[in-house]
C-alpha cells in the first residue's frame, strides 16, 4: 500500500471535515437533496477518510434501489461509516449468491439483500399454492447461504415487506392459507433460520414501514412505472433502520449507558421536589420514565453495564432508588456511580477507570443541553444521546437512540457484564488483602484453552474488535476472518473463571501454522477484563506447548506498536523470545521451541485444555 | 431572506447531478453527462419533496430539462 505524504495526509484531514459537515447538515435538514450532496461528497473523497470507517457494500435486489443509495449513504455517514456500493444488477440477485466477485471489486464487507415481497411471489400470491412459503423460504436462504459460504461479509437481508394496500383485506385477514398470513409465516421462519448465524441481520420490514406508516411508506407512482416501491419521505427511516444494523455488525459496540437521574431516570429534581415529588410510576408523566427504566433493565439482561452520573447527593439518591417501589431500577442494577456535584465529564473518566473500559465505550444519556455538550466537547469518544425534555417524546426517543444496537448476546456478553460487577467486590477484596501472591491466589482462578472453537467465533472478532491495551497487532478481524483463520491455522480461546465469576472468553491466539516447521503468532490479545493475573502467560504457553507436539522448531511473533498497546511492548521478550530484526528494521520475536518455561502462573489454580470443542 | 424557486432547483440540480462547478445549471438536460434514467428518478424525488408537489408520469417524463423542470416547478406554485 502506498505511504500517505504529508499533502494527501492534509487533505485527508480537509476530506475528513467536509464529511462531518455533509452529515451533521443531512442530520439538522434531511432531504433527498442533501442526501445527495452528502452521497457526492463521500463518492469524491478518497477511499480512506480518517475519522470514518471504510465499507464496502454490495446490494443484491429486485427492485430499483439507486434512489435509496444517497439515503443509506448519508444514514451511515451519521454513524462514521463512508460507504461504497456495488450494485447487482437489477433483479439477478441468485447468480451473484453464486459468484459474489461477479458484483464487482472490492468484495463487499458487508451484503444488503432487498426482495421486493410482491416480485418475488408474483402472481402466484393471489392464489398461493400449498408450497409457496417453503419454496420462497428456501430461495432467500439459498441466496443468503451463498453469500456466507463464499465470503467473509456480514450479510443484512430484509424479510419481505407488508404491501401498501392489500387487495385481500378482510378475507385475508382470516384465510390461513392466503398470502398474507402466508408472508408473515415466511418472515418468522426466516428469523428462526438465520437467527443464529453470527454474520446475518435480519432487518424486520414490518417494523420499519409500521413505524412510518404502509399506506406512507409506498409510492405507488414509482413503484408502477419504476420499480422504485418507496415513497422519498420513509426513504431516511429506511436508511436509519440499515445503517443501525450495519453499525451493530461492524462497529465496535458499546459496553455501558451511564444515565443521569434528574428528569431522566425520573421525572422533576429529587433535591428539590423530594421523594414524594419526582415522577415515576404508571401514570403519565411518570409513565414515560418508567419505560426509560424498563429499556435499561432490557439493556442490562443484553450485556451492557448501567451506571450513574448525576448531580445529587448520592445518599438521597440511593435511598429514594431503595425505598421508591415505583422505581424499576435499584442501586445494585448499576455497577458504578458518580453522585456528586463534580464535573460530569471528570466523573464520566472516573467510571470508565472504575469498571476497566474505555470511553469509547460508553454511552451519556442526559436531558441538560448544557451536560450533554460539556461531555461531547471533553470527551468526544463518548456517545451522547441527550434524553428528551417533553416525556412524550421517549418512546420515539428510546426507538432512535443509538450506540445501544447489538446483535446476538451470548453467554460471554451476559458473563462479561456480570465479571464486570463483580470487580468491585473483588476490588475490595483486594484492598483487604496484605499482598498480590495472597490476593491472586484466594481467587481461585480456573482457566479453559479451546482450539477451533467455532462457537465462539463472533467473541473472538469482538475481542480483536475491541482490544487496544493488551494485543500485540491489533489486527482488527471479523467473524468471516476467524472463521477463514480457523481453517486455516490455529485459533485459541482462553475463558476464564474465579469464585467471583464466570468471564466467558477473555484471551485470544491467532497462529500461522502454514510454513512447517516454524509457526508465527499472528494475533494475541487479552480483554482488559483479566488484566493483572499474569494469565496470558497460559496462553502463550498452550501454544508453545502445541507447537512441540507438532514438531515445530521455532515460533516467531511481532510486536505492532500503536498509541494504547505500549503495556505490551515487552511481553514477548519478558518470556524467553529474542528480538530480531525483520525486514524494512521491523522488530520482530523468535523462540526455539524448547526453552518454553513450564512454570504454572502464580494464583492460576486450574488450566483445562479442549481441543475443538464444536 | 428565502432562496428563489429557480436558485433552489438549481441546489437541487448541482446535488443530484454532476454538474461541475462554474458549469451552467440552465443549459443541462437529458442530453448532458451524467443525467441517466437513475439520476432523473432521483432529480423527481428531490424536486417533489422540496416543492411539495407531485408530477404525473407524463410531467415526469416531460421535464427533460432544467428550463423544463423550472417551468412545471412555476405552473405548480
Amino acid at each position: 500500500m502506498a505511504s500517505l505524504g504529508p499533502a494527501q495526509v492534509v487533505q485527508d484531514g480537509d476530506w475528513s471535515e467536509r464529511l462531518r459537515r455533509a452529515a451533521a447538515k443531512l442530520a439538522s435538514a434531511p432531504s433527498h437533496a442533501n442526501a445527495h450532496e452528502a452521497y457526492r461528497a463521500g463518492m469524491e473523497a478518497p477511499a480512506t477518510v480518517e475519522g470514518f470507517a471504510p465499507l464496502n457494500c454490495g446490494i443484491l435486489r429486485n427492485v430499483t434501489v439507486e434512489p435509496w443509495l444517497p439515503e443509506l449513504y448519508g444514514a451511515l455517514l451519521q454513524r462514521g461509516i463512508k460507504t461504497t456500493f456495488l450494485v447487482g444488477d437489477y433483479a439477478v440477485y441468485e447468480p451473484y449468491a453464486s459468484a459474489p466477485a461477479d458484483l464487482g471489486t472490492p468484495m463487499p464487507d458487508c451484503f444488503l439483500v432487498y426482495l421486493d415481497a410482491g416480485v418475488l411471489a408474483g402472481d402466484a400470491r393471489h392464489d398461493p399454492p400449498a408450497d409457496m412459503g417453503g419454496a420462497l423460504l428456501g430461495r432467500i436462504r439459498a441466496i443468503v447461504g451463498g453469500l456466507i459460504e463464499r465470503t467473509s461479509a456480514n450479510v443484512v437481508v430484509t424479510n419481505l415487506a407488508p404491501e401498501p394496500h392489500p387487495v385481500h383485506s378482510v378475507h385475508g385477514d382470516q384465510d390461513r392459507k392466503g398470502w398474507p398470513h402466508l408472508r408473515r409465516t415466511v418472515n418468522a421462519e426466516l428469523t428462526a433460520a438465520l437467527s443464529e448465524e453470527p454474520r446475518v441481520s435480519i432487518l424486520d420490514m414490518d417494523r420499519i414501514v409500521g413505524e412510518f406508516g404502509a399506506s406512507r411508506a409506498y409510492d405507488m407512482r414509482m413503484y408502477m412505472t419504476a420499480a422504485s416501491p418507496f415513497a422519498v419521505e420513509f426513504l431516511p427511516q429506511l436508511g436509519r433502520a440499515f445503517a443501525a444494523t450495519v453499525a451493530a455488525a461492524v462497529l465496535p459496540p458499546r459496553k455501558c449507558v451511564v444515565v443521569d437521574c434528574d428528569n431522566t431516570l425520573w421525572g422533576g429534581i429529587l433535591g428539590e421536589d423530594g421523594p414524594e415529588g419526582v415522577a415515576i410510576g404508571t401514570n403519565y408523566p411518570g409513565s414515560a420514565y418508567r419505560e426509560f427504566q424498563l429499556f435499561l433493565a432490557g439493556l442490562a439482561r443484553r450485556g451492557f453495564l448501567l451506571a450513574l452520573n448525576s448531580k445529587n447527593n448520592e445518599g438521597d439518591v440511593l435511598s429514594f432508588m431503595e425505598e421508591c417501589p415505583e422505581m424499576v431500577l435499584g442501586p445494585a442494577d448499576f455497577a458504578a456511580w458518580r453522585i456528586n456535584w463534580e464535573d460530569k465529564a471528570a466523573n464520566l473518566a472516573e467510571l470508565a477507570q472504575d469498571l476497566n473500559i474505555g470511553l469509547d465505550s460508553m454511552v451519556f444519556i442526559d436531558d441538560s443541553p448544557f451536560e450533554c455538550e460539556r461531555v461531547k466537547s471533553a470527551l468526544p469518544e463518548v456517545q451522547v444521546e441527550r434524553f428528551p425534555a417533553n416525556p412524550l417524546e421517549v418512546p420515539r426517543y428510546l426507538s432512535a437512540i443509538q450506540g445501544v444496537e447489538r446483535l446476538g448476546v451470548g453467554s460471554d456478553d451476559l458473563a462479561r457484564t456480570e465479571s464486570i460487577r463483580a470487580n468491585a467486590r473483588r476490588e475490595r477484596l483486594r484492598r483487604e488483602t496484605p499482598d498480590l501472591g495472597s490476593f491472586l491466589r484466594s481467587l481461585s482462578i480456573k482457566l479453559t484453552i479451546a482450539r477451533q472453537d467455532r462457537t465462539a467465533v463472533r467473541r473472538i472478532s469482538e475481542l480483536c474488535q475491541r482490544t487496544n491495551q493488551f494485543n500485540l497487532t491489533t489486527k482488527r478481524y471479523s467473524v468471516g476472518d476467524i472463521e477463514r483463520l480457523m481453517d486455516e491455522g490455529a485459533v485459541y480461546t482462553m475463558s476464564m473463571k474465579d469464585r467471583f465469576s464466570d468471564y466467558g472468553t477473555i484471551g485470544v491466539a491467532i497462529v500461522d501454522t502454514g510454513s512447517g516447521d516454524r509457526w508465527e503468532i499472528d494475533s494475541f490479545m487479552l480483554s482488559c477484563r483479566a488484566f493483572g493475573r499474569g494469565v496470558e502467560v497460559e496462553l502463550l504457553k498452550a501454544v508453545l506447548e502445541d507447537a512441540g507436539t507438532a514438531g515445530v522448531r521455532s515460533v516467531g511473533a511481532r510486536h505492532v506498536a500503536t498509541a494504547k498497546n505500549g503495556m505490551t511492548r515487552n511481553f514477548f521478550p519478558d518470556h524467553g523470545f529474542a528480538e530480531t530484526e525483520g525486514p524494512n528494521g521491523e522488530v520482530r520475536f523468535e523462540m526455539r521451541i524448547g526453552a518454553a518455561d513450564g512454570r504454572r502462573t502464580a494464583g492460576v489454580g486450574e488450566v483445562r485444555r479442549v481441543e475443538s470443542p464444536t | 431572506m428565502s432562496e428563489s424557486t429557480e436558485a433552489t432547483l438549481e441546489r437541487i440540480f448541482r446535488s443530484v447531478l454532476k454538474v461541475r462547478p462554474g458549469e451552467d445549471v440552465a443549459s443541462v438536460s437529458v442530453e448532458s453527462h451524467g443525467w441517466d434514467s437513475v439520476a432523473h428518478l432521483n432529480l423527481i424525488l428531490a424536486v417533489e419533496q422540496e416543492f411539495r408537489f407531485m408530477m404525473t408520469p407524463d410531467e415526469a417524463s416531460a421535464a427533460s430539462s432544467f428550463r423544463a423542470m423550472l417551468d412545471l416547478v412555476n405552473s405548480r406554485r
